[in-house]
């Protein structure tokens, strides 16, 4: 799967050029999206708290990576949710953390798997099971992966930058004009 | 909403949350056998197709067999691209999908994929995850402040 460097950055592109069209989704909003883009990867607590260990201590079998399945990133993104305020807040940090989450399991999708099918048969859960075959474009270890995510973002950012830059020459009017 | 309405609703979605972990846990929901079942019953899958994510303790160039971390089985990437296998360094994590001998417990590689090459490819995806995350995280405390009182999040400045 793609480090965190890549999730942001692609989260980052993505949610501002979308903001591009929806007028609400200012910086505030667009992090996030950010946010929810490393959601799934909330997994990794299981570096710390091995799922076989809470299995053993529960006698439940446990596994962290229903957190990474469409089940569990709609979970995470309502408790994400709630933890902002008002009503408007909570629906706006709920779709852009899902959306976040979502963009996170796209990007690690088309990942080089030797039977040449995605990984999506535990994305999915509780779906049923499906492989779709991949274009195996990377590998967890690819550096390009990165620099091309820091390429589309920069550039993202520079259209940014310009779309809403003073226009050159403009008069700002003034009160009592 | 209410603090204490909100902290009985996040209380909730974290026990399914919970939920949800327990019965993937649960569900095989891989169409290959895993390494645990090729070893515990070996008979039974001999001769079946596995896809494995081994990682390398060390490779023997001479007989092309790869000896594998915390499991009693080898690779054998005889039929792989020379080129390939040079790369493979101890220390790596690989994807192995191949055909499984129960009686000699080798795994005769058809196809292998490199996730991480060794120590230097671990560290970068750590390294960068770690990274990402507090970039991520300090980028949105640039524009949210956390209210421990209300416990939820509020807009820098103005709204």
């Amino acid at each position: 799967m793609a480090e965190w460097v890549t999730h942001v950055l692609v989260g980052y592109a993505l949610f501002t050029a979308l903001g591009w069209v929806v007028e609400w989704l200012e910086p505030r909003w667009i992090v996030v999206g950010i946010v929810g883009s490393i959601l799934p990867d909330l997994d990794r607590f299981g570096l710390v708290i091995p799922g076989d260990l809470v299995s053993e201590l529960t006698g439940l079998p446990f596994g962290w990576g229903g957190v990474q399945t469409v089940a569990g990133i709609v979970l995470l993104s309502a408790i994400g949710a709630l933890l902002f305020g008002e009503r408007t807040h909570q629906q706006r940090a709920f779709g852009l953390l899902l959306a976040g989450a979502l963009t996170h399991l796209v990007v690690d999708l088309p990942q080089r798997y030797v039977d040449g099918r995605m990984l999506t048969q535990d994305y999915l859960f509780p779906l049923p099971p499906w492989r779709p075959p991949t274009p195996g474009w990377y590998v967890s270890a690819d550096r390009w992966v990165v620099v091309v995510a820091l390429a589309v973002a920069l550039s993202v950012y520079l259209i940014d930058r310009y779309r809403t830059s003073p226009t050159p020459g403009a008069t700002t009017a003034t009160e009592g004009d | 909403m209410e603090r204490r309405y909100r902290i009985a609703v996040v209380c909730l979605l974290l026990f399914t949350t919970v939920g949800v972990c327990v019965q993937y846990g649960q569900t095989d929901r891989w169409s290959y056998p895993s390494a645990d079942a090729i070893l515990t019953e070996p008979g039974t899958y001999d001769g079946a197709t596995v896809f494995l994510f081994p990682q390398v303790e060390e490779i023997d160039r001479d007989t092309k067999l790869i000896t594998v971390e915390d499991v009693p089985y080898r690779v054998d990437v005889g039929a792989i691209d020379p080129t390939l296998v040079e790369t493979i360094k101890p220390g790596a994590s690989i994807q192995v999908y191949g055909t499984y001998d129960g009686d000699s417990r080798v795994v005769t590689a058809e196809t292998v994929v490199i996730d991480m090459g060794g120590l230097a490819d671990r560290l970068y995806v750590y390294v960068m995850s770690v990274l990402g995350g507090l970039l991520a995280a300090g980028w949105f405390l640039r524009y949210w402040r956390v209210n421990w009182r209300e416990l939820r999040f509020e807009p820098r400045g103005d709204q």
